[in-house]
């Protein structure tokens, strides 16, 4: 018995019954269910700071753009 | 509505919402109404993170804000995506999946222990090996088996890191794929369209032309012969044969009475229907026309369809390599990186990418295409064939004289040949009604129902007398009407070198009417650089008479034509030549031209040919000028030419890749991420355009 408790392989089979059980329990559907939901909800979070990143930056060049234009101008013009 | 200013300077406003302010549909509805807004030059809208950022003219900029503030969440509106907005989300879509697989990958690597690595690599081969075996089990050898086998090998070397690092090369290829050529097919979509501007509509007080935005579902309209049904309909009164040809395929007419459905896009040859409007035709169409573009085999360039076939040939001989290598080297290595390389995807990419870009350049030029094998038949045509009247010469023919004989006057001669005429899509016919309009002449509908004889002329019931109108042979030789003595006289005084239509009401001829048909400023001169670029054979085949004919020639240069044929005398023409060893253009643009469209090998309609011309042409100029013949000439050469140079790039790049691998000078990831990045290069570089701004052709590098 104690070499058997001490064989990874017995562990791993005992795990995997364990994770059988497990799964099909009504708990296990309810922390799936939350987890998928909490996934989703940060996938649009990260979605949502892309997004503002991706704006922020797209401002910022072009208002670098306007000011390179200018500059160029009043240099053409003095 | 709540809002952050993230942006406020003159001309250019960002609002933020937040995310959950509106869902995508509504985004665009919002988008639209934006760009509606007095002052405002672009509108574009975010669903992601409820960003708005306008860009404006003038002092609009509190009453914008007044306007987003006054938006209601139960009350924002719906709209579809415009193309430019389904391009921008292409992109972001692209984006957001390579961004996010790349993230995986390396958050993986960087921060998971080694066991979940492997399981997250074995799971994601599954897919591979999936695939790979579904296409052996159809008996196929093609680059899914090629793929699943290099994985299985990095696997049985117990080296997951390659196999990850494969997959994720694999994986942004698939996605550059289908990013590309979605992107190609939309932008190409985007300048495809049914055109139709005006339409007749059956009211109680008889037809009225409308514009096709104000037709709903439950109107009636008439379609005529010539012109393309603009709808979805059952016909409620009427029989008419209609090309089906857009929508089924089948080349001959069908026909079609009460109670029958009939589809936007088809054309009425003969006869005429009203039809009650069930559907208004959509962009569905044209999805449907850019999706047979793109698949069908009969559409396919035949050198595409070529470098297909080959591609999938070559797989077998990629595996016998890898095979040969391990048994020369015993080294799964060296075999692994000769694994990785094939050819098969950058042809089958590039290629049908290069003729995409194509046909959308020349979409872009306002040349419609129909598909890869019209370009690669144009590039090598030698002899082309013009019609005349409303292709070599002028859109817009005008009245020149008119002659009555007694006892009618040059008025009622006019006003009926008008009356007559008016129903018709033919350049002569536009004439006659647009002079009548000139001078005033009312001609309310006094004709009962029309009968179009193709090529020939038209005939009905005028105030209860037999009329014709068309040409002397319809007139004189088929419906036997005397020629008074005077005519020819008058005939050769005063149109001399005119086109004539005659009219002839209760069996007596009541009048001629002189149209001057000038040629195009451009013809002569489109003539000459078509013998530059490679045309031996220029000829003119036209229904009119002799003395026009020979005018038009002399003035163009053409040393070939013939006058007075018929509809079967032009298709008669073209199948000789085609039958004498010549590529054949035909260009033309009235319905007794689609014989003849329909027997070359290329055939072209100008932007005003009838709808029945278009419908049947290969190629449809949209901006009547001859010139485009050239510019066209240009691009399809330059595309055959980028088509061969993209073989030679893929056959050396690959071949040299294949030679590294099996020395062992490249690792297999190596080798994989070389064989793509070269892929997605020559991908890339057959996006460029073909033609600089001039229309001159760019060097290719």
């Amino acid at each position: 018995m104690s070499s058997m408790m001490k064989n990874w392989k017995f562990w791993c089979f005992a795990g995997g019954v364990a994770a059988g059980i497990f799964a099909r329990s009504k708990t296990a559907r309810k922390a799936c269910v939350n987890g998928m939901a909490k996934g989703m909800l940060l996938k649009d979070s990260a979605a949502e700071v892309l997004q503002n990143l991706k704006d922020e930056a797209q401002d910022i060049y072009e208002e670098a753009k306007a000011k390179a234009a200018e500059e160029k101008e009043s240099a053409e013009g003095a | 509505m709540k809002y952050q200013i993230i942006y406020d300077r003159p001309g250019k406003l960002r609002l933020r919402m937040g995310k959950y302010a509106f869902s995508r549909e509504q985004g665009y509805g919002i988008a639209g109404m934006l760009r509606r807004f007095p002052g405002v030059v672009s509108a574009t809208v975010s669903y992601n993170n409820g960003g708005i950022l306008i860009y404006y003219e003038g002092s609009c900029r509190e009453a914008l804000f007044q306007w987003v503030e006054n938006l209601k969440r139960t009350e924002l509106p719906s709209e579809h995506p415009t193309e430019d907005e389904k391009l921008r989300e292409l992109d972001e879509t692209f984006q957001n999946k390579v961004i996010g697989t790349l993230a995986r990958h390396f958050f993986l690597k960087w921060f998971m222990p080694a066991p979940v690595r492997v399981l997250h690599a074995a799971f994601r081969a599954a897919g591979f090996m999936k695939k790979g075996l579904r296409t052996l089990g159809r008996g196929q050898l093609r680059v899914e088996v090629l793929d699943a086998a290099a994985i299985t090998c990095a696997f049985a070397q117990r080296s997951p890191k390659t196999a990850s690092s494969i997959m994720l090369l694999l994986k942004i290829s698939e996605y550059l794929e289908e990013y590309t050529r979605k992107k190609t097919r939309s932008a190409l979509a985007g300048s495809l369209a049914v055109q139709v501007d005006r339409v007749w509509k059956v009211t109680d007080s008889g037809d009225v032309s409308v514009p096709m935005a104000s037709i709903q579902p439950g109107d009636c309209i008439r379609v005529q012969a010539g012109a393309m049904i603009p709808v979805d309909g059952t016909v409620r009164a009427g029989e008419a044969m209609i090309n089906e040809s857009s929508m089924t395929g089948e080349p001959l007419a069908v026909r079609r009475t009460a109670g029958h459905t009939v589809y936007a896009g088809t054309v009425v040859e003969e006869g005429n229907i009203v039809a009650e409007v069930r559907k208004l035709a959509g962009k569905s169409r044209i999805q449907a026309i850019v999706g047979m573009i793109d698949q069908s085999e009969a559409l396919k360039a035949g050198i595409q369809g070529r470098a297909e076939r080959l591609a999938d040939s070559i797989v077998p001989f990629s595996f016998a390599a890898s095979l040969t290598t391990l048994l020369l080297t015993r080294n799964l290595t060296k075999a692994m990186s000769v694994l990785m390389v094939d050819y098969s995807c950058a042809m089958k990419l590039s290629i049908p990418i290069a003729v995409i870009s194509a046909m959308k350049e020349a979409a872009g030029r306002r040349i419609l295409v129909k598909g890869g094998k019209f370009m690669e038949a144009y590039a090598q045509a030698d002899t082309i064939i013009f019609d005349k009247t409303g292709t070599l010469t002028a859109a817009e023919p005008k009245v020149a004289c008119v002659i009555p004989f007694a006892p009618w006057s040059r008025k009622e001669v006019l006003r009926d040949a008008a009356c007559l005429e008016e129903h018709f899509p033919h350049s002569v016919a536009r004439a006659i009604v647009a002079q009548a309009a000139r001078e005033n002449l009312k001609h309310e509908e006094e004709h009962a129902k029309v009968e179009y004889v193709v090529a020939h002329g038209i005939s009905t019931i005028l105030r209860e007398q037999r009329a014709q109108i068309g040409s002397a042979h319809f007139i004189f030789e088929d419906l036997g009407i005397p020629c008074p003595k005077e005519a020819q006289k008058l005939e050769e005084e005063k149109m001399h070198g005119l086109s004539v239509i005659y009219l002839a009401v209760g069996g007596r001829l009541a009048g001629m009417i002189g149209i001057e048909d000038p040629v195009r400023p451009e013809a002569a001169s489109v003539m000459e650089q078509l013998r530059q670029n490679g045309f031996r054979h220029i000829i003119m085949m036209t229904g009119d008479n002799e003395a026009s004919a020979g005018r038009a020639c002399r003035e163009l240069g053409i040393t070939e034509f013939q006058a007075q044929v018929l509809p079967e005398d032009k298709a008669a023409m073209v199948k000789k030549m085609k039958g004498e060893g010549h590529t054949v253009v035909m260009v033309g643009d009235g319905i007794n031209d689609s014989p003849a469209l329909a027997a070359a090998d290329v055939s072209i309609a100008m932007k005003d040919s009838s709808a029945l011309a278009r419908e049947v042409a290969d190629v449809t100029l949209l901006s009547e000028n001859l010139e485009d013949l050239i510019l066209f000439r240009k691009l399809c050469r330059s595309l055959m030419k980028r088509i061969q140079r993209n073989y030679g790039w893929i056959l050396g790049i690959n071949t040299s890749l294949l030679v590294s691998g099996m020395a062992g000078i490249l690792p297999p990831a190596t080798a994989a991420l070389l064989h793509n990045g070269s892929t997605m290069a020559i991908s890339g570089l057959s996006m460029r355009p073909y033609l600089r701004s001039s229309g001159t052709e760019e060097k290719e590098r």
